[in-house]
């Protein structure tokens, strides 16, 4: 502590390499109660939803197949994860610490960078802890009705639900990006979740020249036709159209706006 | 170490700082001292990178911040204790910062130890935390890495007399190390008693800057005497400049040496002979802070000027 400090800066310090960012943004996600919450209110619904459709089975001394195990999780696991996603980001605003981290790493790209990146690892952890866990009951519950279990999920329907839920974490990641505020990026995405889908049908009800363009921008649909349609090269075209509609456009929107903004 | 020139910021039409220059010296404690409001939080956001200069620029040691690798080694920022995650410990909290810059862990305990955080104040939350708890806790991250340059925005605020103290010897110790010092306050007497080198700031202009020593210099020699019509003759003979203070007191601008031998040499029995206690900065200060409590934007009086 007391040696004497030359008058210049040594440009030989590297600057911070992607990892440590990675590392502290994870770190971020459960270090404060909000943050380990969320993290444990996934991890109980996994678990409990999957407990209640398994027991109900059993109780009817039938086997669930497990593609049942995937189907029932697709909607609550989807919302959180894209909670999860608004929250990795705007957790960062919320609480102004942001003076701090970028004061630390002026390049505020790649702290997104991090946080996406810390998000994702969080999201496949999450994704491969279901599908280990609901194997496991498939297993379990299967020899305690006395039958074979069944496991007709194909190699497709994992990448399918590995997909569908990580777009459903950079969804959110990109919506918290481009608002900067948790309760408005949550608003704002289960309106996006739940609104947006019906009125792109109904305007394509409505307008005959719109109906065409439904595909190209209805995220969901372009899902559900891309592996349904056995992965063909125009419903290829159209999950990457709404998937940069709704994904990369506001992550890029979002992007630009922070590196302009004024961190207060 | 820390340049300045000709900074600006504007919101729309109004100018938070207006073209600003200065240097804070390697060495020294620099003070930036301005009424609330006056733009210096704005104008340390734009040296640090965190707000975009409307015009001008601010560079350490040459280099834009932006442009230093891993700044947090070489610059300890604080801007607002307040800007923390309530939610996290403040060990967490230094754990984080001393990850980022890749410093050894026993940084966090060695700088908790240095501001006088206990084990069982790191372990709980920010939220807990009164003002001054937050100061220190703000001062150990912005110490972590030993950075030469600090940048610490109203660190004294929340402190208890023994706090702005033991501030005050970490401070000093920091510059006599070589080290860079700018810190800002809205406090005359704070800044006083820790800075070398003043920047007075107002409605977002410069209105002084200098050593100490030669702000706070008193303006004139206080002098008292019964026969105050054969003092002011005598001055006038001199052309010296001065003004009334009370009944039988003058203020001269002349060193109290030379208004006693002139008082002497004419055998003008004096009462009192010092220098005169207000100097040009407390006063430009005072009415600065009135004009600002008072909300008026109205111009600074001609006091001294940079």
């Amino acid at each position: 502590m007391s040696t004497f400090f030359e008058p210049t800066i040594d440009m030989t310090v590297p600057r911070v390499p992607l990892y440590r960012l990675i590392d502290v943004e994870m770190r971020k996600l459960i270090d404060t109660r909000a943050g380990l919450w969320l993290m444990i209110l996934i991890g109980s619904v996994i678990v409990l939803v999957e407990a209640l459709l398994v027991l109900t089975a059993v109780a009817y001394d039938e086997v669930a197949p497990w593609s049942f195990m995937f189907g029932v999780m697709a909607t609550p696991l989807g919302l959180l994860l894209a909670v999860l996603g608004v929250m990795t980001v705007t957790s960062e605003w919320g609480q102004r610490t942001s003076l701090v981290t970028f004061a630390l790493e002026p390049r505020r790209l790649r702290v997104v960078l991090a946080k996406l990146l810390a998000g994702l690892l969080a999201t496949i952890v999450l994704l491969l802890f279901t599908i280990v866990f609901t194997a496991g009951l498939n297993v379990g519950h299967a020899a305690l009705v006395g039958q074979s279990a069944m496991w007709d999920v194909t190699r497709t329907d994992l990448i399918a639900f590995g997909i569908s839920h990580t777009t459903a974490f950079l969804l959110g990641f990109a919506f918290g990006m481009l608002i900067p505020n948790t309760p408005t990026a949550l608003v704002a995405y289960f309106v996006f979740r739940f609104v947006v889908p019906n009125l792109l049908v109904a305007a394509g009800l409505i307008w005959e020249w719109f109906e065409p363009v439904v595909s190209w921008i209805h995220l969901e649909q372009a899902l559900a036709e891309f592996f349904d349609g056995g992965i063909a090269q125009q419903e290829t075209f159209h999950l990457l159209s709404a998937l940069g509609l709704w994904v990369f456009l506001p992550l890029v929107l979002g992007s630009f706006l922070l590196v302009r903004r004024e961190i207060k | 170490m820390i340049e300045v020139k000709n900074l600006s910021k504007s919101y729309g039409s109004f100018r938070a700082v207006d073209d600003i220059s200065f240097t804070c010296r390697p060495g020294a404690v620099t003070g930036f001292l301005g009424p609330n409001g006056a733009g210096k939080s704005t104008a340390m956001r734009m040296i640090v990178g965190l707000t975009p200069p409307s015009s001008g620029q601010a560079t350490i040691g040459g280099l834009h911040f932006a442009h230093i690798p891993n700044p947090g080694r070489h610059i300890g920022v604080l801007l607002d204790a307040s800007a923390q995650h309530a939610g996290r410990t403040g060990r967490e909290i230094l754990s984080l910062g001393a990850t980022t810059m890749g410093l050894p862990k026993s940084r966090v305990g060695e700088m908790l130890e240095l501001v006088g955080l206990s084990p069982r104040e790191a372990k709980r939350r920010v939220r807990h935390y009164s003002l001054g708890m937050r100061q220190r806790l703000g001062i150990a991250h912005a110490l972590l890495a030993d950075p030469k340059v600090l940048v610490l925005d109203e660190p004294v605020n929340g402190l208890d007399p023994a706090g702005i103290h033991w501030m005050r010897g970490l401070l000093r110790h920091h510059a006599e190390r070589g080290g860079t010092v700018f810190l800002s306050s809205h406090l005359l007497h704070e800044i006083e008693v820790i800075a070398d080198d003043l920047i007075v700031i107002g409605n977002g202009k410069i209105v002084a800057q200098g050593t100490k020593a030669d702000l706070l210099k008193g303006q004139g020699t206080l002098v008292r005497t019964r026969q105050l019509d054969s003092l002011r003759a005598l001055l006038r003979d001199k052309s010296l400049e001065f003004s009334h203070s009370g009944a039988d007191g003058l203020i001269v601008q002349a060193s109290p040496e030379d208004v006693g031998l002139i008082a002497a040499a004419a055998g003008v029995p004096l009462m009192e002979l010092r220098e005169s206690d207000g100097n040009n900065l407390e006063e430009l200060f005072l009415t600065m802070t009135a004009d600002s409590q008072r909300g008026s934007t109205s111009a600074l009086p001609d006091g001294v000027v940079a």
